[in-house]
């Protein structure tokens, strides 16, 4: 008696299944450009119109590339550690490559792709989050070691302990400054945020319980993945695409009253400017009631936190940091909805 | 094929039988009995599931070490560690990704700025009395408001972004201040946003449907002032069967009420010092910040007394209906009491009412207490600040 096993026909559905994501994956940022013009002209078909007739596409793909360019090597460092960590737990690389796209992501990426990733991510990620930044790059170098190198049990202590602990107590002696003023100050998330990393990123760097691995790698990932287009959505609705400013209108003769109206400015022609108001109303005005004009300041400003770690505040990027900024001092009374002249 | 017999005759088979097709596998289904191994029990068994999928299990280690071996048993002992690490980091990433994503919890200045409707105001009416010297008053010839709610109003107002000329006080008198409505010179109604007008915080205002106090800004006492040479007055009791005028619709004239004087009520403290110079009526009795100025004002035609009453004034802004614009104002309450560097609270106390305190002092020699010195303790209102964000300190 003889049982012979009948070899599977090779999986073909997950390769299929692949193309298509890359199919998708670019008319992403098309379908969020359109959402967030649905969005700002309050789901209203004229205003939206009207909008695509004026707003030059260039200007919201550089304000999606402006606010979403973070999370670029957020997700492709994300990926390798996760990644990196599932493949490191499983036996068997080929094997975990096959079961998950986690895994076969990591294994396959590009070690220049990270490389990128890290640069960029040192000059997009704002201060806060650089310990995780070098906590990231700590592990993934550990987990690439154990991974290539599995045998070089030497040269595995310094990749996966020595370097890991070396790098977070120099973050931490770093970053000590900022960590005491935000425990003063009673911001525990900053400290959070400046501490964990450095204590944990050691233990990161091998094998989880191989039945638990898949568990605590793969099945987040997935997660993140299906939550990201809603995470990225919401960030990007709220990213402004027009400038946000306030027109004064009133008759010429100066004893005229005058109203301030608020809003955003689609577009001056000869004849008119045409405004965007909060509630999605559009306003035309003719030029010649128009008095001033005023660009403003973020309806959401980003409050500037007071802690710094050596000088760097805490919640700008290096890029933020070393380039040349204008500071807003105080609000202009128009922005408010006041007319510059109290009468 | 057939098969034969060693003698050559033909054996009848199976395949003889079906016309010659042949028959090349069979496969048999038999199910082997599997010798039972005796069961552990059930938590047992859980117990060995749980260890297996926590810890790294024991692989032995031949000799010959292949990778993928070695790839697992690197590092094992911390791996349930790993697990844990990977855990906590799941969480707090979820934590704060939640929290900058979806803004839950209490609103941000911002949020409130938006729904008080601040930033479509084009001034600030405020409601303020305007014949209390130190306190709020409006000069007659020079037209400038000046006094204690006068610079509190100014503080509200620059931090909810008007500038001084954008602010505008109105008249308020006391029996006005729930319904928000001032007067201006004209003497026409003007609806005010806010009232500031020594407006003291009791339950049974709040319960009005169109008040709502800020935090206290000030706190003080009653008092009590008659014409210079009275006796001594130590309680409102001596006053029993006696004129005494109050302020209609105000905390001290129930004070009064309770201890049997004969109560003239006036919309004005003006009024009434008017009755007391007339000798209509034999004192004055209201919060001891709003006499101390006309005592400081009138040292010689004033004296000035302590009741032994232990119930304190506080006063408060009042709002309206607009919940919002009451959190705003608590900010900023908030903000000149907690931070050391804002003193405008402490400012406007030294040019209003620390003054004052010198030349209030009794016939008999003793300093009659205006206010306490120092801003009342203000609650952290609840608005929204983000772990990194600096809205209030």
């Amino acid at each position: 008696m003889t049982v012979t096993p009948i070899a599977r026909p090779p999986r073909r559905a997950r390769r299929t299944q692949l193309n298509w994501l890359l199919t998708a994956l670019p008319a992403f940022p098309l379908v969020l450009l359109v959402l967030r013009l649905w969005y700002l002209s309050r789901q209203d078909l004229p205003t939206m119109l009207l909008l695509v007739q004026y707003i030059s596409p260039l200007g919201m793909i550089s304000a999606l590339i402006i606010t979403l360019i973070w999370t670029v090597p957020a997700v492709v460092l994300v990926l390798r550690a996760l990644g990196g960590l599932l493949l490191v737990s499983t036996p068997n690389q080929e094997d975990a490559a096959r079961r998950s796209l986690l895994a076969l992501t990591a294994l396959r990426m590009p070690d220049w792709v990270v490389a990128v990733a890290v640069a960029l991510a040192g000059f997009t990620w704002q201060l806060r989050l650089l310990p995780t930044l070098i906590m990231l790059v700590a592990v993934t170098l550990a987990l690439t070691a154990v991974q290539r190198y599995p045998g070089e049990r030497r040269m595995l202590v310094v990749a996966t302990l020595v370097v890991p602990i070396v790098l977070g107590l120099i973050v931490l002696l770093w970053a000590w400054p900022g960590i005491r003023m935000s425990l003063v100050a009673g911001e525990y998330g900053t400290a959070a945020l400046l501490v964990t990393p450095s204590l944990l990123g050691w233990l990161l760097t091998g094998p989880l319980p191989p039945r638990a691995a898949r568990l605590a790698t793969h099945w987040p990932a997935v997660a993140a993945v299906i939550v990201a287009p809603f995470v990225i959505g919401v960030v990007f609705l709220r990213a402004p695409v027009l400038p946000n400013s306030a027109v004064e209108v009133g008759d010429p003769t100066p004893a005229a009253a005058v109203e301030v109206i608020r809003g955003q400015l689609i577009t001056v022609d000869d004849t008119a400017t045409t405004i965007l108001r909060r509630g999605g109303e559009v306003v035309f005005i003719a030029n010649d009631q128009v008095r001033s004009k005023t660009l403003c300041p973020e309806p959401i400003r980003t409050q500037h936190s007071r802690i710094t770690v050596r000088g760097w505040a805490i919640d700008e990027s290096a890029l933020e940091w070393v380039a040349p900024t204008r500071q807003v001092t105080d609000v202009d009374p128009r922005c408010l909805g006041r007319p510059l002249k109290p009468r | 094929m057939s098969i034969r017999n060693a003698d050559g005759s033909a054996v009848s088979t199976i395949d003889d039988e079906n016309g010659g097709a042949q028959v090349r596998k069979v496969v048999l289904h038999r199910r082997v009995p599997t010798p039972r191994r005796p069961r552990p029990a059930r938590a047992q068994r859980a117990m060995t599931g749980l260890r297996r999928t926590f810890t790294q299990s024991d692989y032995p280690q031949p000799d010959f070490v292949r990778s993928d071996r070695l790839v697992r048993t690197w590092g094992g002992s911390l791996a349930p560690w790993r697990l844990a690490a990977v855990g906590v980091i799941i969480i707090l990433v979820l934590s704060f990704a939640w929290v900058r994503l979806f803004h839950i919890g209490p609103p941000s200045i911002e949020d409130l700025r938006r729904t008080a409707g601040v930033d479509e105001w084009q001034t600030l009416p405020i409601g303020v009395k305007d014949d209390q010297p130190g306190v709020a008053e409006r000069n007659k010839a020079t037209g400038k408001w000046s006094g204690f709610d006068i610079d509190i109003a100014y503080m509200i107002a620059e931090d909810l972004g008007f500038r001084r000329a954008e602010v505008q006080f109105y008249g308020i008198e006391s029996e006005d201040r729930a319904r928000m409505e001032a007067t201006d010179l004209g003497g026409k109604p003007v609806p005010v946003k806010m009232v500031i007008a020594s407006y003291s915080i009791t339950e049974e205002r709040e319960r009005e449907p169109n008040v709502m106090f800020s935090q206290s800004y000030l706190h003080t006492e009653q008092s009590v002032i008659t014409l210079k040479g009275h006796d001594k007055v130590a309680s409102l009791e001596e006053f029993k069967d006696k004129d005494v005028c109050s302020l209609s619709s105000s905390t001290s004239a129930s004070a009064a009420k309770d201890s049997g004087a004969k109560l003239t009520r006036r919309n004005r403290v003006s009024e009434c010092f008017a009755l007391l110079d007339h000798n209509k009526v034999q004192a004055v009795t209201t919060d001891a910040a709003i006499l101390g100025g006309y005592k400081d004002r009138y040292p010689t035609r004033y004296d000035h007394w302590d009741l032994g009453l232990d119930k304190t004034e506080a006063w408060g802004v009042s709002v309206g209906a607009n919940a919002a614009l009451r959190d705003l104002v608590n900010i900023t309450l908030y903000r000149s009491f907690k931070d050391p560097k804002d003193a405008r609270w402490e400012q406007a106390y030294e040019t209003n009412i620390l003054p004052e305190t010198v030349t209030n002092v009794s016939a008999d020699g003793e300093l009659v207490p205006l206010a306490r010195p120092q801003q009342p303790v203000t609650a952290r209102p609840r608005v929204r600040e983000l772990p990194w964000e600096e809205v209030v300190p």
